[in-house]
């Protein structure tokens, strides 16, 4: 079901499916570049039976209305808006949050986890880095190689022009080179511009500063074949979170959409045992 | 049971409930109270006496209890110099590599259990020592080392430059125990019991775990960032065929220093006696021997001994010595 309201004089949109408990989680779907929330079909399908599920429209993308304001793009403004949507949403204070973030929802996750203090139950990423991660990248080749097209996207008026000329093309590439399973037409580039400008400044602010750790436990999906993305270390992920568990599975940038159930399986496994732990305890 | 896949989990978690669930204790699964029968032999032996044609009844028992030893202390050698480099060849690159968690606690077993066998072995030439009446220290000079050696130096060098030797010596190794049981069990009987039960104890836990290192040099090969990475996936194979082969004729020429000991046990003075048996043969005779038909070495050497090791290769693209083909010799009941 499409919601839809105003933050800060901003429309923003989003996606709601499953029961409106009060008690149960909720998880908090955060798309990627160049998608829509609809990339979280398979998983807002099979989550939805049980908990209620938000996966907002990045800022610019679909309903959700663009702003002139750059600010509105930065990192913490965004997790403004999502606490804002699980606010609206009727999220009480006592639900447990699950957030799940995928390519560019993957710092949009790393960055609310924070903010959502022991509300979070679990964070999930899948092919989606932390802005520390890719800060603590600069270095290394390949994925400076891999991520050549978000240094381009920082030369404003040119990059602006030449995606607004070849937009559809491009999104057709990184889809296939991705991928991707489903057809998304309504998929943007140059819409997403503002979120990398943002971002970029967000890795310069934070280099070389060590972020706060996360206790909840997490679970970091990463396909082998990501065109985008190097495979995630055990030891860079090691200054993030007290209880990382790294998957690699044998597919591309979006695996949540190319195998759908594995995916689905080895969530439901992950939160499974953070219930089983917490039984015990 | 599913053939274990680096991606699949389920397979790798099966995995490792089996080993958790049938791995044996050091203490329990082995009777140490069982005395050692010196009128016994460690390993059968083939026709020659692996180079000692003509040789009697009592020297063959000598021959064969000095190779059961040898074959022993290369076990435990090669166990504990796999723990001495699990820093650089296991833990730093699992952190380096992550594939799941699953094949994480794969890896801790693999190494537990790696120390557990290096400490039976180890357990067994003291005791052979005691009983036999031969002090260890002197025991050990005639025996395989691999600490402080060269071949261990080059290993870890390779492995701190992104190499794969040490874990291509680890996956022929492992096929090595496996055929070294098989070649033991017909003889079963007419064997040193404890030895042999160590032998079987040994076998069951390898046989389970033999996938490992393919599992790990498949992970280095296809994830591997290091610039030379491919220069690794191509040569690294012959690199650790070459140290296996020094290694091995090294640890063989060792033996030499039995003219030094022999006063020290009637066991070194019979195995002098027949030296001469050996000194009589060509040395090209003995070199192609050692790679193609002398038990418990060749197939150490040898990578045509190992067919799964062989197609593994293949699948990795690496290149190896062109060895000669294998002559196995048939083992004879004493």
């Amino acid at each position: 079901m499409l919601k839809r309201t105003k933050i800060r004089d901003l429309t923003t949109a989003w996606l709601e499916e499953g029961p409106p408990n009060v008690e149960g989680d909720v998880f908090l779907f955060l798309h990627g570049c160049p998608d829509t929330p609809f990339t979280w079909k398979h998983q807002l399908d099979r989550f939805s039976t049980s908990a209620r599920c938000i996966a907002p429209f990045a800022r610019g993308i679909g309903e959700s209305e663009g702003s002139r304001d750059s600010k509105r793009y930065s990192l913490d403004a965004i997790a403004l808006d999502h606490l804002e949507i699980l606010r609206e949403s009727g999220e009480s204070r006592d639900q447990s949050i699950i957030v799940v973030g995928h390519d560019l929802g993957g710092p949009q996750a790393w960055n609310i986890a924070h903010l959502l203090g022991r509300r979070l139950k679990a964070l999930i990423t899948i092919n989606g880095p932390a802005a520390y991660q890719m800060a603590h990248r600069a270095k290394n080749l390949r994925q400076l190689a891999k991520s050549w097209y978000a240094g381009f996207f920082q030369i404003p008026v040119i990059s602006d022009s030449l995606i607004r000329w070849k937009e559809k093309d491009l999104i057709r590439l990184s889809h296939r080179v991705g991928e991707k399973a489903l057809v998304e037409e309504n998929a943007s580039i140059v819409k997403f511009l503002p979120q990398y400008r943002e971002g970029f400044k967000t890795l310069v602010r934070i280099y070389p500063a060590k972020p706060a750790k996360i206790e909840a436990p997490v679970l970091v999906l990463a396909g082998s074949r990501d065109p985008f993305l190097e495979l995630p270390k055990a030891d860079e992920l090691k200054p993030l979170a007290s209880q990382v568990t790294i998957r690699v599975l044998e597919g591309g940038h979006w695996i949540h959409e190319s195998m759908p159930k594995k995916v689905n399986q080895l969530i439901e496994g992950f939160l499974g045992k953070i219930k089983e732990k917490k039984d015990e305890a | 049971m599913k053939p274990l896949s680096l991606y699949d989990e389920e397979s790798l978690i099966k995995m490792v409930e089996l080993q958790k669930a049938t791995q044996w204790d050091l203490e329990k699964a082995i009777d140490w109270q069982l005395p050692i029968d010196l009128n016994k032999p460690l390993v059968p032996l083939d026709e020659k006496a692996l180079f000692f044609p003509g040789a009697g009844k009592e020297e063959r028992l000598a021959i064969s209890q000095m190779m059961g030893l040898v074959i022993a202390a290369a076990i435990c050698e090669m166990e504990e110099s796999l723990i001495r480099l699990r820093s650089v060849g296991w833990d730093q690159l699992a952190a380096k590599y992550p594939v799941n968690p699953e094949f994480v606690e794969l890896g801790e077993q693999f190494f537990a259990e790696e120390e557990k066998h290096s400490e039976a072995f180890r357990r067994y030439l003291k005791k052979f020592a005691d009983t036999a009446g031969i002090e260890f220290e002197v025991l050990r000079e005639v025996l395989p080392v691999i600490e402080s050696t060269k071949t261990e130096f080059i290993l870890r060098k390779n492995l701190e430059l992104g190499g794969y030797s040490f874990w291509w010596i680890v996956a022929q190794v492992e096929q090595e125990f496996l055929l070294l049981y098989n070649a033991l069990a017909p003889f079963k009987q007419s064997l040193e019991p404890l030895y042999f039960d160590i032998h079987r104890k040994h076998f069951e836990e390898e046989a389970r775990h033999a996938s490992f290192p393919y599992l790990l040099l498949e992970l280095l090969i296809t994830r591997s960032t290091h610039p030379l990475n491919l220069v690794h996936q191509k040569a690294d194979l012959m690199v650790s065929q070459l140290l296996q082969a020094m290694w091995t004729v090294n640890s063989l020429s060792r033996l030499k220093k039995l003219k030094k000991i022999k006063q020290k046990h009637p066991l070194f003075d019979a195995l002098l006696k027949v030296y001469p048996l050996f000194e009589k043969q060509p040395v090209h005779r003995i070199f192609w021997g050692l790679f193609t038909s002398v038990p418990y070495v060749s197939s150490l050497v040898n990578p045509f001994y190992h067919r799964k090791f062989l197609k593994f290769t293949e699948r990795m693209g690496a290149f190896s010595i062109p060895f000669p083909a294998p002559e196995p010799a048939p083992l004879l009941k004493e």
